[in-house]
């Protein structure tokens, strides 16, 4: 019988393309942990439809690089350090390289797959992308549409001239 | 469920259902439980205020969600037609819609976009991104996210005693540039050592007018009093910052000092309590003699309150130029708080005494074990720190002064001053150290400040800036980096 050296599973795309992934790999998504050993025994590859694969490239390419680098054990002190933690300049580039919308994706991507460092970084990046921007720079830079009546914005050019004072 | 908008579609297979369960059940809500709370919780109070009637329990809160968020849901995958269609479906025109219809943040599942702003400061939160679009707007507008947000970071009790009107999104900017500024002062403030016009130990230092202006007296005599706006961290030069320093203002040590507005007040070991006038450059306007040493003041608009060594609490009307004594306590009087309803105060001999202003009369004692050297009062809360070290609080809604909790933060000497924020609780002590707590119950350090090399006599915290009285002929501030005037 033919046995795998390294064992893998296999995940098929949004656009219907399979990947082989690595067991230790895998491991690493939180949402497969529970079903690895039936993955592992079954050749027909599970398909997740809300993750494209250029997204799954990217988180197999993220997980690659962070092999071996266990995040800190959760505890009250570490929680603190955890959130306030400085972005490292491989994540910075290798998150903002393709683009805001592929970011979106791989954040969705890892929520879904439940990527605990992944998620954590990358909305990381993104909160440093909104940090010291006013509205109408954050309305520019995500594309978000003013939604406010004119009534709405007076209120709060008031509320703010009333702010500066 | 809300939480299908993020449930991975998966193939038909054997594995599906597992998958499906397993997405469905406690597995996700380890890391999201906090913000699928937020959602019911906003959920709930959008139900009271839109009165929506619940038809099905079932689907009523996606429909609920997103009718009061107006989420445009098309930006997912559109697996539901996929589902419907039976496998009918068109990959290549769902790959045009990919590209036309990925997401943006606005579209973001909203547990993501929570999780990003977790990462964001709460001030920037409210004044600047809530005013990006309605939605984010929606999000942030009532308390829920605040409490949990609060609540996810300190899980100790928060506020120490509860209040319907308690201002959530203050007290989380508080508790977060409380945290941020006192975990790091070496980088987060301006610290300044003042001893120029300082020849004695200092007893007692007060910050007015915000927190620009710095009194301090000491057992020199002098009275000074300090622009801490005039400070040039460059040059470092003191003298720019002395408005005024005199040893003539009282003929005893200056042992207590308050202020309303722009009159300061001052009582001293020469019996007397005088008020000055800054806007007039630190002229003296009215005095008024007591029988002993004043160790403790409270000021408000045409009223003042003192208390003495010799066992007697003063109420001054400096209209009136009048003054009433009453005696209650059976030893020196240390210190005291008031509002616009009590008087508090603590003796040598062990009790704190809460002095209904109305009644005119006592109405409550408070028995301790050591006597209680400092005193605060306000946000429904009576703090109190006594002389071995150890701390009280007391719920004062309704007047109750029920005692709430007695703890050890680890001083080791008389606790001199105690100052509740909601941001953080400060406390001083003689041995030789200032604490910055956590402002809830059970209170956790957040920095221990042993600049002091000797006891600490008094704090004094206003917008942010800290003070702090050394007999180690020093008076010390710390002013947070972005502090403005």
């Amino acid at each position: 019988m033919y046995k795998k050296i390294v064992p893998q599973i296999k995940l098929e795309t949004y656009e219907k393309e399979v990947f082989e992934i690595d067991l230790d790999i895998a491991k690493k998504f939180g949402k497969l942990v529970p079903v690895l050993q039936e993955l592992l025994n079954d050749d027909k590859p599970l398909t997740i439809k809300t993750i494209n694969s250029g997204t799954l490239k990217k988180i197999i390419t993220w997980c690659t690089y962070h092999k071996g680098r266990s995040p800190p054990p959760e505890d009250d002190d570490n929680r603190m350090k955890h959130s306030t933690e400085e972005v490292s300049s491989w994540d910075d580039k290798f998150l903002q390289e393709d683009g805001q919308a592929a970011l979106f994706d791989l954040i969705s991507a890892a929520h879904t797959l439940d990527i605990d460092g992944l998620l954590d970084v990358a909305c990381k990046v993104v909160a440093t992308m909104i940090k010291g921007k006013a509205p109408e720079e954050i309305r520019k830079v995500f594309n978000i549409k003013n939604d406010f009546t004119q009534q709405e914005e007076d209120q709060v050019r008031k509320e703010n001239d009333w702010c500066e004072d | 469920m809300f939480l299908t908008n993020v449930t991975p579609n998966l193939d038909r297979s054997a594995k599906a259902d597992d998958f499906t369960n397993m997405c469905c059940d406690s597995q996700y809500l380890n890391l999201y439980s906090y913000s699928e709370q937020f959602v019911i919780a906003t959920m709930e109070q959008n139900k009271t205020e839109n009165n929506i009637k619940q038809k099905d329990p079932d689907n009523i809160t996606d429909s609920i969600l997103y009718s009061n968020f107006d989420r445009n849901l098309n930006h997912q995958f559109p697996a539901s037609d996929y589902d419907d269609q039976g496998g009918n479906y068109d990959p290549i025109s769902e790959l045009s819609q990919l590209s036309i219809d990925s997401l943006t943040l606005d579209k973001l599942p909203l547990e993501l976009l929570i999780h990003i702003c977790n990462f964001l400061e709460a001030g920037f939160v409210i004044h600047t991104f809530s005013k990006v679009c309605q939605l984010f707007k929606d999000l942030f507008e009532g308390d829920s996210y605040w409490i949990t947000r609060i609540r996810k970071r300190w899980p100790k009790p928060y506020p120490p005693v509860s209040d319907e009107d308690f201002d959530w999104q203050e007290a989380c900017i508080q508790r977060e540039k409380c945290c941020r500024v006192w975990s790091d002062p070496k980088n987060q403030t301006e610290s300044i050592v003042y001893k120029d016009t300082i020849f004695a130990p200092v007893d007692s230092v007060h910050l007015m007018e915000n927190g620009r202006f710095l009194a301090s007296g000491s057992r020199d005599r002098y009275l000074t009093l300090l622009d801490l706006s005039k400070y040039d961290p460059t040059t470092s030069k003191q003298k720019d910052m002395n408005v005024y320093a005199s040893d003539k203002a009282h003929k005893g040590w200056i042992w207590s000092l308050t202020s309303n507005d722009k009159t300061l007040c001052t009582g001293s070991w020469d019996r007397y309590i005088k008020m000055w006038d800054l806007e007039a450059g630190v002229v003296e306007t009215q005095s008024f003699k007591c029988r002993s040493a004043i160790l403790g003041l409270h000021m408000e608009d045409n009223m003042i309150f003192g208390c003495g060594f010799d066992q007697l609490v003063y109420s001054i009307d400096p209209r009136e130029n009048t003054m009433k004594k009453r005696k209650y306590h059976r030893g020196p009087v240390l210190c005291l708080a008031a509002d616009e309803n009590y008087v508090v105060t603590g003796s040598e001999d062990k009790t704190i005494a809460i002095y209904d202003r109305r009644a005119g009369t006592v109405y409550k004692t408070i028995q301790l074990e050591s006597y209680p050297m400092s005193l605060n009062l306000g946000n429904r809360q009576l703090w109190v720190g006594d002389k071995t070290g150890g701390i009280h609080v007391y719920n004062t809604t309704c007047g109750q002064f029920k005692h709430i909790e007695s703890c050890d933060v680890g001083h080791t000497g008389k606790v001199t001053g105690i100052i509740y924020t909601p941001g953080a609780l400060f406390t001083c002590c003689t041995d030789t150290t200032i604490k910055v707590l956590e402002p809830s119950l059970n209170p956790g350090t957040i920095n221990t400040l042993t600049s002091h090399e000797g006891e600490v006599a008094r704090i004094s915290y206003q917008n942010g800036v800290l003070a702090s009285a050394g007999s180690d002929v020093s008076v010390r501030i710390w002013r947070p980096k972005d502090t403005w005037y």
